[in-house]
């Protein structure tokens, strides 16, 4: 991005997140990047974002940790104990101030602020818009269950057919479902908005990260409704094409993943072997899948006598899907990725992703993330020594 | 008049990322046109099919699937390399507010679409393309698939079980995530369009959308340096967390027992006395580093109780828990039927069946489900060309060209043939499918009615 002053596509627009886990935090980033004033409100020692590692150096820092850093980029902080009178009550001030309020439903327990009750948050602040992210949204038999995305992978039947097939269902390595859920925040919270730009009162909207997730489904249902078949894991793959796996080569993994129309000659060419064309282990979907040990020991000894910067030329050049099994240093190093100057810079020299969307007219903007209560005073409207009692009173 | 009401997309998008955006804007409100290629009409219509061995009209809303991505459009075909097709689309982005594309990067611009060629014409046009790696860049145009872009982006480095290589999740899951995404930046444009006047243009990379997904993994390179090649399984850091044998075939149930006070609760709904005072398991760090011996005990507790009774006792004592749910469960599941998350929706010839909502969140008590079941290939065209103000006459005659007509080609690519001569019995075999329900079809109403 260049230095230049761009306008941001939510100019104006206040967003109060009231700090409670991944999803929320997420959301209002996304927000924020696109010019929105997005304000924490997180508890006087700072929130478990902060809390929860990794810390640099493995040395807690309540300002330095790696999560805050990639969620709460361009965001102010505002420290208040909600469940306090004083603190309730100040952040209904800034609630009331702002065109959407952003919270897990779930926390915290106990506070003046109403935010487990949507009617009396509509009418405490009848101009704000009420998102509320929680693991199975705010009706059924569910809505006051707890979750993570481990339990939720299961209730949307991802983590049924993840994994070897001998061993127990198997979870996604990063947190799917908070991401899943902030996402469709962002939808929800902009659909929201829009409307109410447009003339629509909303009160009250809400997320479920359990149907966030469920609607993700890939071929598990049309299978089941189609056929009767109930997939299960089998090394994570789809029911009907092989290979898609991450097989080895000289120094690493790559995805051996197939497109286009006579995947066998494609292969064939790839592994240098064209009387490979013809055979059915390569050639033909099925019998790949069902015979996928020998069509492993064909492909298995080109791949791994070759690197992967020379596999991926190689089906760049044939024409398949293959792609690297890419590491987080892989990625931070990548030279697609540098140069579409993906990777941020921050002031203070560390790096952070960049935008997730491009928009030719209002990019997203990336910031560092803001020092815990750094906004009290300020947004508050009070002096110093005033934020420092209510700071001290609610410790 | 809502937002999204009176909203004309232009949906030029196949497969998955994109149709899934534009039916999250039709359910929305917004009049989306989908408009298919006459020479390769959207590909997963064939995609497995109900009853699984249609005799050649898998072309006409045959598969859950393509139903799931596309239902309530109105759909065309249309020639985009003739000049009468071209015409045709341009005619339609008159009073269009969003293009959605999702070819191989640099196929649009070729065919003289891309956002350069419009934008002069189109000023209050938002265009959204949608792609592996984006629009620009060395990798730009390799292939991509969802499935290639999982490993792309990173998450498959960090996924696996502990102590063993990289694997993947099950579910292809970053084509839909980055659409969701991509819909985020389309309604962030209209928004900012309502306010300047000025359209523009969006460009979802898949792989730089998912990256931030990688979260504490790519914070600890950042900060320590330290690079993550495989996953935790189901564990995590200072939690107890796994999925534990049931009673049944195959049956599991996810527990997660995030800090000391659900630790406790753990143990008093399935520990001895003995877990508490067990030195193996007396803080959070112990019991991360005798994860296996603890996972042993309580898979010894679960592996006779029924997985919904246990995850029921387990939230009723404050622990995040939950049944890990086969493809019917999931169906049958009572917080979807509760919050009305299906739609019932018509397979041709075949009947009614459930599709998931796209776009989930309650607004004030209100939920968007689907506007009507997916269209047969071609099915609007003559009715989106009377919008137009084409005569009968006029109409023939695109016909007759085949510029609004096409024959589906012969699916010659193993997808497509295995999606629609599936054989189960080879995958039950290989343990790729746990069973085939003979009465799914009574199973699948119940569940999901």
């Amino acid at each position: 991005m260049t230095d230049e002053p761009t306008p941001g596509a939510l100019e104006g627009i206040r967003v109060v997140e009231i700090a409670s886990g991944g999803a929320v935090a997420y959301t209002g980033l996304l927000l924020a990047q696109s010019g929105a004033e997005v304000i924490r409100i997180e508890p006087p020692g700072g929130d478990a974002i902060r809390r929860a590692g990794p810390f640099p150096g493995d040395d807690f820092a309540l300002d330095g940790g790696g999560l805050h850093r990639l969620l709460n980029g361009g965001k102010r902080s505002v420290a208040l104990d909600i469940t306090s009178e004083a603190g309730a009550r100040f952040a209904g001030k800034l609630v009331a101030t702002s065109q959407l309020v952003i919270a897990n439903w779930q926390t915290p327990a106990a506070s003046p602020l109403p935010l487990a009750d949507s009617e009396a948050m509509a009418e405490l602040f009848p101009d704000t818009i009420y998102v509320s992210i929680s693991p199975f949204g705010r009706t059924g038999p569910y809505a006051d269950r707890k979750a993570d995305s481990l339990i939720i992978e299961g209730a949307a039947g991802m983590s049924y057919v993840s994994g070897k097939p001998d061993r127990e269902p198997m979870a996604s390595g990063v947190e799917v479902a908070e991401y899943y859920a902030a996402a469709m925040g962002w939808i929800a919270g902009l659909a929201a908005l829009a409307d109410k730009e447009a003339g629509v009162e909303h009160h009250f909207v809400d997320v479920s990260m359990h149907e966030a997730l469920s609607a993700a489904d890939d071929h598990n249902l049309p299978v089941y409704i189609g056929t009767g078949a109930i997939r299960r894991r089998y090394y994570s793959r789809v029911l009907i094409i092989y290979p898609s796996d991450s097989l080895p080569v000289k120094d690493g993994y790559v995805a051996f993943v197939l497109a286009g129309f006579d995947v066998g000659g494609m292969i064939a060419e790839l592994i240098e072997e064209p009387e490979q064309a013809t055979n059915p282990i390569v050639a033909n979907g099925q019998d790949r899948l069902l015979n996928w040990q020998e069509f492993d020991e064909i492909v298995g000894p080109w791949m791994k006598s070759h690197t992967k910067a020379e596999v991926l030329q190689r089906s760049d050049e044939v024409g398949l899907a293959f792609a690297d099994v890419a590491t987080t240093e892989d990625l931070v190093n990548d030279p697609h990725l540098a140069e579409r100057d993906y990777w941020e810079t921050l002031p203070d020299g560390g790096i952070v992703p960049g935008p997730t969307v491009r928009f030719s007219e209002t990019p997203l903007r990336v910031a560092p993330p803001p020092d815990l209560g750094e906004g009290t005073a300020e947004l508050l409207g009070l002096d110093g020594p005033a934020a420092a009692l209510l700071w001290r009173e609610e410790v | 008049m809502r937002f999204f009401e009176g909203l004309k997309v232009v949906d030029l998008t196949q497969v998955w990322i994109g149709p899934m955006m534009t039916r999250i804007l039709n359910d929305l409100g917004a009049n989306v046109i989908k408009i298919e290629r006459t020479d390769t009409p959207d590909q997963v219509r064939s995609g497995f099919l109900a009853g699984n061995n249609a005799s050649g009209d898998f072309w006409n809303n045959r598969s859950q699937y393509f139903a799931a991505r596309n239902a309530g459009k109105r759909a065309m075909q249309l020639d985009l390399r003739s000049e009468q097709g071209r015409e045709i689309l341009m005619q339609l982005l008159e009073d269009a507010d969003i293009l959605a594309e999702n070819f191989t990067p640099g196929a649009i611009r070729r065919m003289d679409l891309g956002y350069e060629d419009l934008r002069e014409r189109f000023p209050r046009l938002v265009y959204v393309s949608m792609s592996g790696y984006g629009q620009e860049g060395p990798l730009a145009h390799r292939k991509a698939v969802g499935m290639s872009m999982e490993p792309s982006a990173g998450a498959v480095a960090v996924t696996g079980y502990p102590d063993d290589d990289p694997l993947k999740t099950g579910q292809t899951w970053v084509d839909h995530y980055a659409g969701l995404q991509a819909c985020a930046a389309v309604i962030t444009a209209l928004i900012y369009r309502q306010r300047s006047g000025r359209g523009q243009y969006v460009d979802i990379s898949m792989q730089e959308a998912t990256i931030p997904t990688l979260g504490r993994h790519l914070a600890d390179y950042l900060l320590n340096g330290r690079v993550k090649v495989g996953g935790d399984g189901n564990r995590r850091p200072g939690m107890v967390r796994g999925a534990y044998p049931c009673a049944g075939d195959d049956n599991y149930v996810a527990i997660s027992a995030r800090d000391e006070a659900q630790w406790i609760a753990l143990c008093g709904v399935l520990g001895s006395a003995g877990w508490r005072e067990d030195p193996r398991f007396a803080s959070a760090d112990a019991r991360w580093a005798n994860h296996d011996a603890l996972d042993e005990l309580i898979a010894a507790w679960t592996s006779s109780r029924d997985k919904f009774e246990v995850a029921d006792l387990l939230q009723a004592a404050g622990v995040a828990a939950g049944a890990v749910l086969q493809a019917p469960e999931v169906l049958a599941d009572p917080q979807l039927a509760a919050r009305g998350f299906w739609d019932q929706l018509e397979l041709t010839g075949w009947g009614e069946v459930p599709v998931q909502r796209y776009f989930s969140p309650h607004i004030d008590g209100e939920s968007f489900g689907a506007t009507g079941r997916a269209a047969h290939l071609g099915e609007h065209t003559d009715e989106l060309l009377r919008e137009l103000g084409a005569s009968d006459e006029e109409i023939a005659e695109l016909r007759e060209a085949g510029t609004v007509v096409g024959h589906p080609v012969a699916l010659d690519n193993d997808f497509a043939r295995d999606a629609i001569t599936m054989r189960l019995e080879p995958y039950i075999e290989l343990g790729s499918v746990l069973r085939v329900d003979d009465d799914f079809r009574e199973r699948v109403a119940r569940g999901a009615g």
